[in-house]
């Protein structure tokens, strides 16, 4: 029992670091994804993969997905690949709702507008981006260990009262 | 049947909605389709060569704008979202000119809010109008042109003369394929054809490769601005033959000059009614006072698109005087002489 509260705890614990990890990449994502439009006027489909590719893991899994559901085609627009993308993964990642917001945000936008326009947009999400980070940094440092003790200690309270 | 090509390369790129809507009406056209005109809160049109018509909601064809399909604002975003390819930030350059040009040489004209900066175009902020030509690929459409442009084995420089919608494109883009797979009959060997295709309406190229035949001595320079094109192939390909679509302007008109200086016949077209239209166009009437073509053809819709109206042998001609050659009027090729239909314009 008290293996068990712990593992739970960990897994929480480790959700906060987790959701770092995640922000930070989407925000290298990002920024990859500016330089491909901005420098290089790159086709969606083609700076959607690079920056998959540079940051790998789930984020780059999901952005390769949105390039792949574009070229699929089918009348979608890059916004709604975005969207399909981001309902397929969003369950698969310790992101928060006001995080995938943040990216959402983009789908209207996406690949909408002239160089001036998206990189405008990108350099928005990436501000937004930061100040989430910011929150989970504190939320990890603050809530971490709390969760590992909190798991353990939860497990020989379980004990105590039942035995 | 709408053709695999055509709903490949144009429907695939229209909002669904209308898509469906638009593969039933091509099917039912008996003439091809030139043009299928999107405008925000209005009717769906589409100009055939037999005529213009409305989308009803059914997927037919109707003169009645009050009964016809309204494209809307949805419709038109979505539709230059799916042409640019999700991708409007690459197509800037184009945006700024006012149309694009799509995989298959199909171009789209852009309509709506414009933003300028300095006095010209920089995007536009809503796009309310879209118009998509249909290229169209036929083959023969310059078979009965061609013999009155050769003398001696060789292809005399040209001027194609024509208005718009009137097969221009198509018959510059025959002409082409012809001379440069050589065509026995005319004593007319295969010639080295350089094409410069500044607006890649000719030979339709994707990342440089056409898509339509231009035959097998072609080499194209999509993209690239006419003038300086010209003198780019001549100096890298080795030409016999360079061929231009739509020339006017006076570096143009240089350029053309110096090609011939260098040896080359120069194909070219230019828009207008007749001759008329060309000696009213400072650029163009100079250059011919030069004696720089030898022939000029007049291309009319009087039987269809590519109808050759008139042919001006102007090395007969004394004085920059204009003689039409003898079989002008008479139907060129067997009545090869309009562009034959192709169904449902793919």
């Amino acid at each position: 029992m008290v293996g068990a509260t712990t593992w739970i705890g960990w897994q929480v614990a480790g959700s906060y670091s987790r959701r770092l990890r995640d922000l930070r990449a989407l925000q290298s994502a990002l920024a990859v994804l500016q330089t491909e439009i901005e420098f290089c006027a790159a086709p969606l489909p083609d700076a959607l993969t690079a920056a998959g590719q540079a940051v790998g893991g789930v984020i780059g899994e999901l952005l390769a997905r949105t390039a792949g559901n574009l070229i699929a085609g089918g009348g979608i627009t890059p916004g709604e690949a975005l969207i399909d993308a981001v309902g397929e993964f969003s369950g698969t990642t310790s992101l928060k709702q006001s995080d995938w917001e943040i990216l959402l945000a983009l789908a209207p936008v996406l690949g909408a507008s002239d160089r001036g326009d998206q990189v405008r947009h990108l350099r928005l999400a990436a501000q937004r981006l930061e100040a989430a980070e910011a929150q989970a940094s504190e939320e990890r440092q603050r809530y971490e260990k709390l969760a590992r003790y909190a798991g353990v200690l939860t497990g020989f309270a379980l004990v105590l009262i039942l035995f | 049947m709408v053709p695999q090509r055509f709903a490949e390369e144009v429907l695939s790129l229209i909002a669904p909605r209308l898509a469906g809507l638009l593969a039933a009406a091509v099917r039912e056209l008996t003439a091809p389709l030139e043009e299928i005109r999107l405008r925000q809160g209005r009717p769906v049109h589409l100009v055939t060569a037999a005529g213009d018509g409305f989308l009803t909601p059914a997927g037919r064809l109707t003169g009645d704008a009050a009964r016809a399909e309204v494209a809307y604002g949805e419709d038109l975003t979505r539709s230059f979202q799916l042409i640019a390819r999700g991708s409007v930030y690459a197509w800037e350059d184009e945006v700024r000119t006012g149309y694009l040009t799509l995989p298959g040489g199909h171009r789209v004209g852009l309509a709506g809010r414009v933003v300028t900066e300095a006095g010209r175009v920089r995007t536009f902020r809503s796009v309310a109008g879209l118009n998509i030509r249909i290229a169209r690929e036929v083959r023969g459409a310059a078979a009965g042109l061609l013999p009155r442009l050769v003398a001696g084995g060789r292809a005399q420089s040209t001027l194609i003369v024509s208005p718009p919608q009137a097969g221009k494109t198509t018959v510059l883009r025959d002409l082409v394929r012809l001379l440069s797979t050589g065509v026995p009959a005319l004593g007319l060997r295969g010639q080295k054809v350089g094409l410069v295709d500044e607006r890649s309406e000719v030979a339709g190229c994707r990342e440089g490769v056409p898509q339509l035949d231009v035959g097998p001595r072609t080499d194209v320079l999509d993209g690239c601005p006419k003038a300086e094109g010209l003198l780019l192939l001549i100096r890298s390909m080795s030409p016999d033959v360079v061929a231009l679509d739509e020339i006017g302007r006076r570096e143009d008109a240089l350029a053309v000059l110096e090609g011939l200086h260098a040896g080359v016949a120069v194909i070219a077209t230019a828009h207008g009614f007749g001759p008329e239209d060309i000696r009213r166009r400072p650029a163009l009437a100079e250059l011919l006072a030069t004696g720089a073509f030898r022939r000029v053809a007049v291309l009319g819709r009087s039987r269809g698109p590519g109808t050759v109206e008139k042919v001006f042998d102007l090395t007969d001609a004394a004085g920059g005087g204009w003689v039409a050659d003898q079989d002008a009027r008479s139907g060129v090729g067997g009545g090869r002489d309009h562009l034959d239909r192709v169904a449902g314009g793919g």
